[in-house]
């Protein structure tokens, strides 16, 4: 029963003082733990730890540690040359290469409590002090300018002797830059850094480590203010560019120089010219008649009545002396010219009126259609021409190489006409007897017209090219008729020399046949008056008119072929002395002054 | 791990007839013999502290203390070295030579056991620890080669010169009983390593120092 008693009492006091224990807090000290041991210079050396919890209670720490090889336990010899928490080995007690063994006891009223051991050789916990007095200058070396930053090994690292050895690193950056740029120096002391941005601001820190030891902590930022230089980049930069623009300048003024007039006709558009609207040189190459019939604005393929043969007549400016172009054959001469016109293939009217297909002599002087070297061959292939070169005389030369005759009038007085050639779409029925492709008659309204002007009309005639130099009226088989109108209407011997001989077609042989106005007077206008038929062409000079309505071409051409052979037409005057109802005109001596066939002349006397 | 040095350490060649012409051959200068020996003894101390970091990584925390065993036992604490600076600046620099020539002869023996012992080591590591195991070994010789020739160079006549008996011998390893367990054998090894560790830092602050001693005309290289 006491016994109980006691033990009860026993437990109650315990209780109660554990109670009173633990409602205060108190308890023995937690575990401290060393955090490092750091050697500077590895002659001394310095330990920390952190304290666990204190349990309330005042708590007192102490280091101990043991050497290798002997279990003699020695206390920390300095507390506070390290710090709160620390333990500072100086030289005395310092030995490399030997193991220290260390632990730190804390100690309070009610207990203690050790950390763990630390095993320590003093020869691998080397961390030295930062590198001091550091200095950066700015210098150039042959105009290359750098920075050369210069420090000095932590005063208490002894690298004279070798006793230590030492590595460096440094690092740069522009005051306002986010990363460090890092460069590893080795050994040296010194190092220089180049490309460097003008007029900044620059930080530099510097660092060491022993060979096989901690890395130092970043030595304090030293400032440096790099000044306004030249950079070779900017130099040569600068360079570039002034000889980029010097290249670019001449590049230009070569290609102004080249395409000089290229340039000023699109800075300076020439004056616009009234031309011909709707006349395409390029469709005129063409060889589909309706489409270029149409595009003149015709009224579409020709009534295959040549009594209702509706022909609009191009107006031309004359001249006392105008030649033809010369036949085929002059290759050159008809390439040139057909190349200019060419160049004059586009319907506006933008072109300047030396381009345009003026029919005004006095604005070109020099005239891009006027070839020498066509007067030349003009001459060469004289026989070909229906009237050589003269005075007054009117010559009518068909050529053609792609169904294009260029006219070229010949400058006697200095006066110089072209125009285009002309297709005539021929007859239906009469075409039909030739290849389609080469015979097109056509006609070109002209807008421009001086006062003396006719009516011309030819045709082109693609065969007679390639007979070469076709002899005029001696062969043929097809019977193709030239219409060329006269006007009646004007008297003959008024002033105004409005006569025109209405051709309706021609044959191979240059026969032009003209039909009298009589026989058109039911189609064709009251202003279009009188129509001589030419049935043939005689002796280059001679245009065999046909009187008798409804004569047959064919049956003309034969009668004209053995009248020249028979050489029984007497000639007089113009006037062929002959039963037949062929009517011989020798177009030389009856020429108008405006270089017509005046038909009405001979058609008179012998009605 | 620290990182090791990457230069090629130089051979010396064994061979004593010089490779230039007759009589017009310059002598290579004990700086530049000593030169190159620092970076050989750099590089033995960078690839063992690199070794035993392979061997720790793989410990657990509790096996760690047991392997604690005093480096005092290693066989080569019989030789005298100094502890600290004032010791070793006192030393002349045929003595430290000397010494510097005996360590690295005490550990020709255990590194071949240590490179044989790696082969077979029950190591996850124990590839990178073979080949490191032979790279000291081969460096080591070499080393010890070179040490021979500056004090040929330093001490021609042989006055300094120290009897093979100074030698620190090695008993040898577990490895060669019988039915020694996996446990006594990285014990061992471990040990070996450690001791061949501090052995190389020794090696390597002896010849930098004498590396510095002997440029007095450059101050600016040490």
């Amino acid at each position: 029963m006491k016994k109980v008693f006691s033990i009860k009492l026993f437990l109650c006091k315990l209780f109660i003082l554990l109670h009173i224990l633990m409602s205060s807090g108190q308890t023995p000290p937690g575990r401290p733990e060393i955090t490092d041991c750091r050697s500077p210079e590895k002659e001394t050396f310095t330990c920390w730890w952190v304290p666990g919890s204190t349990g309330g209670l005042t708590t007192k720490y102490s280091l101990h540690y043991k050497i290798d090889g002997s279990q003699e336990n020695y206390e920390c010899p300095d507390y506070k040359t390290g710090g709160q928490n620390s333990c500072y080995f100086n030289k005395s007690y310092t030995s490399v290469w030997n193991t220290y063994t260390i632990t730190v006891t804390a100690t309070n009223n009610l207990g203690s409590n050790i950390s763990e051991p630390l095993y320590v050789d003093v020869a691998y916990i080397v961390q030295p002090h930062q590198p001091e007095n550091i200095t950066a200058e700015f210098t150039t070396l042959d105009q290359k300018p750098y920075l050369m930053v210069k420090w000095n090994p932590p005063k208490k690292a002894d690298t004279k002797s070798g006793w230590i050895t030492l590595q460096y690193e440094l690092r740069i950056k522009p005051e306002k830059a986010l990363i460090w740029e890092n460069h590893f120096a080795g050994n040296q002391r010194q190092f220089n850094i180049y490309s460097l941005i003008p007029g900044e601001v620059y930080l530099v820190e510097v660092r060491c480590k022993p060979d096989h030891g901690y890395w130092s902590e970043w030595s304090p930022t030293t400032y440096v203010q790099i000044p306004h230089y030249m950079r070779v980049r900017d130099t040569s930069i600068w360079m570039m560019i002034g000889i980029l623009s010097a290249f670019i300048c001449l590049l230009l003024t070569w290609a102004v120089a080249v395409k000089c007039n290229r340039m000023k006709k699109y800075l300076l558009p020439p004056v616009p010219v009234p031309k011909i609207k709707g006349f395409d040189i390029q469709q005129l190459k063409n060889k589909n008649s309706e489409d270029l019939i149409l595009a003149l604005g015709g009224h579409g393929f020709f009534p295959t009545n040549s009594t209702e043969l509706l022909i609009e007549f191009l107006e031309v400016d004359d001249s006392n002396e105008w030649k033809i172009m010369p036949r085929m054959g002059d290759y050159n001469c008809q390439e040139e010219q057909r190349n200019a016109f060419k160049s004059l293939n586009d319907k506006d009217s933008g072109r300047g009126s030396c381009d345009s297909n003026t029919l005004l002599p006095e604005k070109c002087s020099e005239n891009k259609f006027h070839n020498h070297a066509c007067d030349n061959t003009v001459e060469d292939h004289s026989k070909q021409e229906i009237n050589p070169r003269a005075e007054g005389t009117q010559t009518l030369s068909l050529n053609n190489t792609e169904d294009v005759t260029l006219l070229d009038t010949g400058t006697i007085k200095g006066k110089t006409n072209t125009w285009p050639s002309v297709y005539l779409a021929g007859n239906k029925a009469q075409m039909s007897q030739f290849p389609s492709s080469d015979n097109k008659l056509l006609e070109t309204p002209v807008k421009n017209l001086n006062s003396e002007s006719y009516h011309i009309t030819h045709m082109v005639d693609q065969t007679e090219k390639q007979k070469g130099s076709g002899e005029p009226a001696s062969s043929g088989t097809a019977d193709q008729c030239y219409w060329v109108s006269t006007n009646e209407a004007t008297h003959l011997t008024s002033s105004k020399p409005m006569e025109y001989v209405e051709v309706e077609k021609v044959n191979q042989q240059n026969i032009l046949i003209v039909k009298p106005k009589s026989e058109l007077s039911s189609s064709i206008d009251s202003s279009r008056q009188e129509y001589t038929k030419v049935s043939a062409v005689v002796n280059d000079n001679v245009l065999v008119l046909m009187k008798e309505k409804g004569a047959h071409c064919n049956h003309d051409h034969q009668e004209l072929t053995n009248l020249s052979d028979s050489h029984s037409l007497h000639w007089q005057d113009g006037k062929l002395v002959n039963g037949s109802s062929v009517l011989a005109v020798q177009v030389s001596t009856n020429l108008a002054p405006s270089g017509y066939v005046d038909t009405s002349a001979f058609l008179q006397p012998m009605h | 791990m620290t990182m090791l040095v990457t230069s090629m350490p130089p051979h010396w060649v064994t061979s004593p007839q010089p490779l230039c012409g007759a009589g017009s051959c310059q002598p290579i200068l004990v700086t530049d013999l000593l030169d190159r020996a620092a970076k050989v003894s750099h590089r033995l101390h960078a690839l063992s502290t690199a070794a035993s970091n392979d061997l720790n990584n793989h410990f657990a925390p509790a096996l760690k203390l047991v392997m604690m065993r005093p480096l005092s036992l290693c066989h080569t604490s019989s030789l005298n070295t100094p502890e600290d600076k004032e010791q070793v600046l006192q030393l002349s620099q045929e003595d430290l030579l000397t010494m510097v020539a005996l360590l690295l002869k005490s550990w020709g023996t255990p590194l071949l056991y240590l490179v044989k012992e790696a082969q077979e080591l029950p190591h996850p590591a124990n590839d990178a620890l073979l080949w490191k195991m032979a790279e000291l070994s081969q460096q080591t010789e070499n080393l010890a080669r070179g040490i021979d020739k500056i004090l040929n160079k330093l001490d021609p006549t042989g006055f300094h010169s120290f009897s093979n008996d100074l030698i620190s011998p090695w008993s040898g390893g577990p490895g060669l009983e019988m039915g020694s367990d996996k446990k006594s054998h990285l014990l061992n090894f471990h040990f070996l390593l450690s001791c061949f560790r501090r052995d190389s830092n020794k090696i390597d602050s002896f010849v930098k120092l004498l590396r510095c001693r002997a440029t007095k005309m450059h101050p600016e290289s040490c």
